[in-house]
């Protein structure tokens, strides 16, 4: 912790001053620390995962198209969704008003795959070849039918705005393991968005604004206002830096604020992050067998596979969080047009990622999440023709899947019924997920607190269970 | 690194400084030590939420705990309480060993020496109105200022000095910037420090309440709390328009309107006599919450989402109560029910609104207040007049048509000229059915299917597939018109459309529609349903499984009177459901039948024979129609008696004489005319309460769908005053409620926010929070007494404010020593002055008026700045504009007129701790982090500010280089600089000329960040070495921190 540049701490800090400051007031500042910026009573039991790499996949894959494969759509393909299937559940306005809603089988062909012969698309063939390495989870479910509430409701465990997110309580919780990048660093896919993200689902809520997720952008500025002015050169900004720390030291010993101080501190944070910001995301130094494990669009910045490898850069370099997000999955309509696209922008890159980090033994303590924010019906949005359909939003049930960082390999978790409405067994809620997630991490969930307007607040607010059938 | 704490009482030294008995032998009390224990380790299960009490006890109220054997006063030994939590068995000890948060052995033994000194209980102090008269201390020499005499005397019991004053340089800058949020200038600091006369500090204050500076800065903070933000929040992030309300917040503080007006206004403005525009715009406040369109959401939902933030809102900034805590179950740590959540919400609940905004931007949800200019009023009011001329022209000439009309009895009938489609539908070619007018054919795709109709052939609706008859030039609120067909119901549903003229994405549509509901027809227009419409309901039901003939029509008066229905010929009985239409209700312009998108169509119904007029049709005609007879038989085969001659006359007029025919004309010109002077209006949301409250009811757990029994009444929270005697049960009532001099919150909340403005820290530190989980106050004494001082002197916000600063305690130099640094670090004593971060807006003001590029406009459309460009808002969301960056001087204009894009907050803001406006705010974090920096050494904002500086510094700051810097040092610090500055400053100036002089390309690129152009005649390394020199003093401790 005590390398995090957005985390700079008073005891590195004061370490380094406490000659200067003769006896000056070390422990309770250091107490005032602690009470201020720890979460009180994470538990010792160890970690399985150091780091997270969680691939967002916003918009809400089509579970049957993609992971839970469901015969019966087919065989009854245009017969209307039975009452009892649906019982009574809400539908969104998008669709809910139809006279109809036909089931729709899916047009794409599933294969066994690994060693379980787990059926996944065909149109994931990157994917099936390490599902060996991944724990498929065919039964998550969440509370919320619309994009804004249901992505809110996976990144900070509330539908409603204004909690932190996922990696703002990991940051919080745990700090950083590298002394000049952000703790938590998210990327997105560089492509129109069907729906969008916005600045709060890597927010830090109610936690202290140094825990929020800075977003690296593929581009001179990976992070907003990193690079020096225009004709402003390094042996420039130096001089400037050496001058400023000179003035804000006669400032110091003016004022003895230990704030003045910190203040110092962050300046050269800033300027180292100005060099290891762009080595961390300079992908030149790979050599091509890395490159092709993640596909053909690597070499395109923004893009899912070039965001992938970034993922993996960071991660070696003790990113603790990794956000990615790829929208695009909101398929209303014309699903069998669109879906393969979509597929291919992730797949290799997906497997990718997982081989990149097996090879290189960092799939063990990196846990990898790939999932929406919710799944989609079985039954056709709009009108069902030979040549088409569109899946409304779903939450009863979807898929995700995990890998490394403590999760079991090649097991499938939770089934849904035949209709893929339901789910029938080991079903996951989000705040499930969170709490396994944070397990993982060697963080109890119900412990990871924060004190707010009278209130201990916790990522799973007051429920969540570690799914220990998952767990290695 | 400095965190504004939100960390509760724990570490040792505040323990100190509050007295705690781990100093002394004096028994804990209740207030202080014990309901701390309680509240965070026992409440949760064994406090006031009766949901999730365990064991049947409780232990926040005396009574039952000592009933319950937990506690016997005097007799720890006999508590159940003190056996329990020392118990070794995990079967019986509390708290159970799971639980998260355990007791410290201090805290046992607390509760021990508690309950051995009698268990006694205290009400919650922030629940209990403030004593009439608070006695103020004895401190300080004689003429000391009442809140000096409060905090010296609680030094003088903490045996602690208070500080000197701050040299005047300092005072003067703190002063001005908190006042007014920007730095004082040269001559400002020159004139103070040359007047030497008495009242010299009461005069510059003065200037500052009086300036209109003043009124920006102060308004910020109110707008943290009002959660406002120019974009409504969620997917589509639609754009408020809401600036005139954040206008008046800041015209409030500079007329300085007393408090209790401001909260009654913002609150109930609508419901004062004889609103003003100023107290109608101020209701926007319960209007500016987020709000979503995103399609498919649930109506309901998010109304009550919507009502959820108001309370949110009105319990943290008014009350600081944590009111959203008891939404999903019974508050678990203050007295509040579940249920006086959701009566307090009664009071909010009754606007009528459409709980989604709509794809279309530019209609805002209903209520709206208008926002006319003097123009637009008067060319309202003069095309009202006209309408109402021509109104009164159409009667006179339908009277003047006598002999017309006997001479055209026994015409032939001519064929009518304003039919405009007549589909037969008994036939299709491809998907199309012919229109016998000759006008273009309705089209329908083959799974709406043809079966044997009334008479040939229906169409039979699939209820998602439309039969779309295209455009019958109608489609505005002033458009005369009548459809006519035959019907046939499949189902009684609960809702069906008909056909519709309408725009929009999800139900909420713009324009007109039939619908059944329930086996009723509603027939509408509507801009916003339900508030912004006229509509009206058939009393009868129609016959299941049978044709009827409907036919409606919609006369252009935009009256619910001017919509009629008629059955099988007959006008039929209805209910007026709305009657508000005032802007225009559509511009569709195109009519379909059986289907809508995301709408519930006319499943398995089926139509035919279809007719639209451009006209309202006469009875005589429908009745034609009815019988599908033609008119002229109809019309030979009336009687010509008194009504029948009537009727004769009313469709000569209609739709034979020419004159009758041009003065309709007229008046629909006239409303046209009308229509477009409204077109323009701008328009606000605001409150205004309906005529019956709609009814409240607890939801259990929050969910929209869980509705309890009964409707709740409007009631405030028993734990605070009762509702006074004789107010209405509505939003004023809840004002005047609020407002109460003896209110123990209101007043108390308020002057703590003021308190931790000036301070950084409030004298309650959890400035949201009063309840019984928040901090006790520092100095309670000076709470109350500046609470019950602020009352009794009018609510007025100046005269506090002027007091404050002025104090002894705020003018006090802020350099702590170690020793009082070690014993105080948060500055919880004030025995010194206060420290502070400047907030985001100030840093780029600040830096702004350095480089005298600050443009002074007040109010306004908000504005774009610079934004880098991975910024800009439709990187992350497709469906927001595109960031177009305005010129100067807009990109000058101080920061909280910068658009407030919810999903897309500026960058540079957020990374000073701007909070993003999403919910109410009271508090901001102060942190020092890495990317701050990188902002105000690389955002363009700032680098072209070091520019204006350097230009400013160049031109007026002498012509030696060390004179130069020394000039713009005091310029920014309002300070000369020491030799050593100066020294500093000057190296640096060297470094960076010689640099841009063997470099004069990058000089040049330099110069070239932002829009202020570099004057021609400065030599361009010259000003680049310059500028980094300003950059440098931009970006100093001391430029940076209020000290």
């Amino acid at each position: 912790m005590e390398t995090d540049p957005l985390f700079i701490t008073r005891r590195r800090f004061f370490s380094r001053l406490s000659a200067g400051l003769g006896g000056m007031a070390l422990g309770s500042l250091l107490a005032d620390r602690t009470a201020a910026s720890m979460p009180a009573g994470i538990p010792g039991f160890a970690p399985r995962a150091k780091r997270v790499i969680y691939l967002f996949m916003s918009g809400g894959q089509s579970q049957q198209d993609l992971f839970d494969e469901k015969p019966l759509l087919r065989q009854r393909n245009g017969e209307a969704l039975p009452d009892s299937v649906r019982g009574g559940q809400r539908l969104t306005g998008m669709s809910g008003n139809q006279s109809v809603l036909p089931l729709a089988g899916s047009h794409f062909d599933f294969a066994d795959c690994g060693k379980n012969g787990t059926r996944i698309s065909t149109l994931l063939p990157h994917t099936g070849s390490v599902i060996d390495e991944l724990c498929l989870i065919r039964s998550m479910f969440t509370e919320a039918i619309n994009h804004d509430p249901a992505m809110t409701f996976l990144q900070t465990g509330s539908q409603i705005a204004g909690r932190p997110s996922i990696g703002s309580w990991v940051h919080y919780g745990l700090g950083s393991m590298n002394a000049n990048l952000p703790a938590f660093v998210v990327l997105v896919t560089k492509k129109p968005t069907d729906q969008p993200l916005y600045a709060r689902l890597w927010g830090s809520g109610f936690l202290d604004s140094r825990h929020q997720g800075v977003r690296f952008s593929p581009g001179k500025d990976a992070v907003f206002y990193l690079a020096n002015p225009d004709g402003i050169c390094g042996t420039g900004r130096r001089s400037l830096l050496d001058k400023l720390a000179a003035m804000n030291r006669i400032s110091y010993q003016n004022e003895i604020d230990p704030e003045i101080e910190s203040r110092i501190v962050q300046y050269e944070m800033a300027y180292r992050m100005q060099t290891s910001v762009p080595e961390a995301t300079d992908i030149k130094g790979e050599p091509k067998h890395v490159l092709d494990l993640y596909g053909p669009d690597v070499e395109t910045p923004g893009t899912f596979a070039a965001n992938c490898l970034q993922a993996r850069r960071l991660a070696e370099r003790g990113v603790r969080f990794i956000q990615l997000y790829h929208p695009g999955w909101d398929n209303h309509n014309k699903l069998p047009q669109t879906l393969p696209k979509l597929a291919s922008e992730v797949d290799q890159p997906c497997a990718g990622l997982i081989r990149d980090l097996k090879q290189r033994g960092m799939l063990e303590d990196t846990l990898v999440i790939c999932g929406g924010e919710f799944g989609r019906t079985s039954y056709s949005q709009g009108t069902l023709t030979k040549e088409t359909y569109g899946r409304d939003h779903h939450p009863r049930c979807f898929s995700m899947w995990m890998a490394g960082g403590g999760v079991k390999p090649g097991i499938v978790h939770g089934a849904t019924d035949d209709f893929g409405y339901n789910i029938t067994s080991g079903g996951v809620h989000v705040h499930d997920l969170h709490a396994t997630i944070l397990h993982l991490m060697g963080v109890d969930h119900t412990k990871l607190t924060y004190f707010f307007q009278g209130r201990h607040f916790r990522l799973t607010d007051v429920h969540g269970h570690v799914v220990r059938d998952i767990l290695a | 690194m400095r965190v504004l704490s939100f960390i509760r009482p724990a570490w040792p030294a505040f323990l100190l400084i509050c007295g705690c008995p781990a100093r002394g032998s004096a028994a804990p009390g209740y207030n202080n030590d014990i309901r701390p224990i309680l509240a965070d380790k026992c409440f949760a299960c064994h406090g006031p939420d009766a949901g999730k009490r365990e064991a049947d006890l409780r232990l926040d109220v005396r009574d039952d705990a000592i009933r319950a054997g937990a506690i016997v006063p005097g007799e720890p030994e006999e508590s159940t309480l003190i056996s329990r939590i020392h118990a070794i068995d995990p079967d019986d000890v509390m708290p159970p060993p799971e639980a998260p948060r355990q007791l410290d052995e201090r805290e046992k033994n607390l509760l021990e020496s508690w309950i051995r000194s009698g268990a006694g209980y205290e009400p919650h102090w922030a629940f209990v109105p403030p004593p009439a008269a608070v006695p103020v201390p004895d401190a300080g020499p004689p003429g000391t200022a009442e809140i000096d005499r409060f905090v010296l005397d609680r030094l003088r019991r903490e045996d602690i000095d208070a500080s000197p004053p701050a040299p005047p340089e300092r005072w003067l800058r703190r002063v001005s910037h908190d006042l007014t949020g920007l730095p004082p200038s040269a001559g400002e600091i020159e004139a103070y420090l040359a007047d030497t006369s008495p009242g010299a500090r009461e005069r510059a204050v003065d200037r500052l309440l009086a300036s209109p500076r003043y009124g920006e800065h102060m308004a910020v903070g109110w707008l943290d709390a009002a959660r406002y933000a120019d974009s409504f929040g969620y997917q589509s992030d639609i754009d408020t328009h809401a600036w005139p309300y954040r206008d008046w917040v800041i015209r409030a503080h500079n007329e300085n309107l007393p408090w209790n007006e401001f909260i009654t206004w913002q609150l109930a403005g609508d419901l004062l006599e004889n609103p003003t525009r100023d107290q109608m715009i101020a209701t926007a406040f319960n209007r500016i919450h987020r709000k979503t369109q995103e399609g498919g959401s649930v109506e309901e939902e998010f109304r009550q989402e919507g009502v959820a933030d108001r309370v949110h809102t009105f319990g943290t900034a008014f009350l600081a109560l944590t009111m959203e805590c008891a939404r999903c179950h019974d508050h678990k740590y203050d007295p509040i029910p579940t249920r006086e959540y959701y009566s307090l919400g009664a009071f909010f609940n009754s606007i009528d609104e459409w709980g989604l905004l709509h794809g279309i931007a530019s209609i805002q949800p209903h209520p709206t207040l208008l926002l006319t200019t003097p123009e637009q009023d008067k060319r309202i009011a003069s095309a009202k007049d006209a309408v109402a001329a021509a109104e009164v022209a159409l009667r006179e000439t339908i009277d003047s048509r006598g002999a017309e009309f006997r001479a055209w009895l026994g015409s032939p009938v001519a064929p009518d000229a304003d039919l405009s489609g007549a589909y037969e539908l008994d036939s299709r070619e491809k998907d199309s059915f012919p229109n016998s007018t000759g006008n273009k054919p309705a089209t329908s795709n083959a799974r709406n299917t043809l079966v044997p109709g009334h008479k040939g052939q229906a169409l039979r609706f699939t209820g998602d597939d439309p039969l779309a008859l295209g455009d019958h030039g109608v489609g505005h609120q002033e458009h005369a018109f009548t459809v006519s067909f035959f019907m046939k119901p499949a189902a009684q549903a609960k809702r069906s459309l008909v056909f519709h003229n309408s725009m929009g994405y999800d139900p909420g549509y713009h324009g007109f529609e039939l619908l059944m509901e329930n086996g009723r027809l509603r027939w509408m227009a509507a801009r916003e349903w339900p508030g912004h419409c006229i509509a009206v309901r058939t009393r009868g039901q129609l016959a299941i499984g049978e044709w009827t003939h409907v036919s409606v029509s919609y006369d252009g008066s935009s009256k619910a009177a001017g919509l009629k229905v008629f059955l099988n010929g007959g006008m039929a009985d209805v209910d007026i459901v709305r009657d508000n239409l005032v802007k225009n209700c559509g511009g569709a312009n195109a009519f379909t039948f059986g289907e809508r998108v995301r709408d519930s169509g006319f499943k398995d119904g089926e139509v035919d024979a279809i007719r639209i007029h451009r006209r309202v049709l006469t009875p005589l005609e429908i009745d034609s129609l009815f019988h599908d007879r033609p008119l002229g038989e109809t019309i030979a085969n009336t009687a010509r008696d008194r009504s029948g001659i009537e009727a004769l006359k009313s469709y000569y007029v209609s739709a034979v004489d020419m004159e009758t025919r041009a003065a309709t004309g007229r008046l629909h010109d006239a409303r046209r005319a009308l229509r477009q002077a409204y077109d323009g209006v701008r328009e606000l949301p605001v409150m205004r309460e309906m005529k019956h409250p709609r009814p409240a009811y607890l939801l259990a757990r929050g969910d929209y769908t869980q509705r309890g029994g009964d409707p709740v009444p409007r009631a405030t929270p028993s734990a605070l005053p009762p509702f006074p005697d004789g107010q209405q049960r509505d939003r004023l009532g809840l004002a005047r409620w609020l407002t109460a001099p003896d209110h123990p919150l209101t007043a108390r909340v308020h002057v703590n926010r003021v308190w931790q403005h000036f301070f950084g820290r409030g004298l309650v530190a959890t400035t949201d929070n009063f309840g019984r989980q928040g901090e006790v106050p520092s100095h309670p004494e000076l709470l109350d007494w500046l609470a019950r001082d602020f009352v009794s002197h009018g609510w007025d916000m100046k005269r506090l404010c002027r007091m404050i600063v002025l104090s002894a305690t705020y003018s006090q130099e802020s350099i702590a020593t170690p020793g009082l640094r070690e014993r105080d670090p948060a500055n919880i004593l004030l025995a010194r002055g206060p420290v502070k971060r400047l907030a985001g807006e100030a840093l780029r003001d600040q830096a702004l008026t350095l480089a005298g590029l600050l443009d002074p406009r007040i109010g306004g459309p908000p504005v774009k700045p610079y934004l880098p460009e991975s910024a800009t808002w439709r990187v992350l969301n497709s469906f927001l504009p595109q960031y177009k960056q305005d010129a100067p001087p807009d990109i000058y204009r101080r920061s909280l007129y910068t658009f407030w894009r919810r999903t897309a907050p500026p960058p540079g803001m957020l990374a000073f701790d701007v909070p993003n406006r999403d919910v109410c705010s009271v508090r901001r974090q102060q942190t020092n982090t890495p990317l701050q920096p990188l902002v105000t050494l690389n955002d363009p904002q700032f680098v072209e500010a070091a520019r204006g500086m350097a230009i400013r510094m160049l031109r007026d700051g002498g012509s030696e280089p060390g004179v130069r810097i020394a000039w713009m040092f005091r310029e920014t610090l309002g300070r000369p600089p020491s030799t050593e500055e100066v020294r500093l400053l000057t190296d640096l100036h060297e470094e960076q000329s010689r640099i841009f002089t063997a470099q004069p390309e990058q000089a040049a690129a330099f110069l070239k960040v932002g829009e202020l152009a570099a004057p021609a005649d400065i030599p361009a390394a010259e000003l680049a070495a310059a500028t980094v020199v300003a950059s440098a003093l931009l970006n100093l401790d001391e430029t940076i921190t209020l000290r």
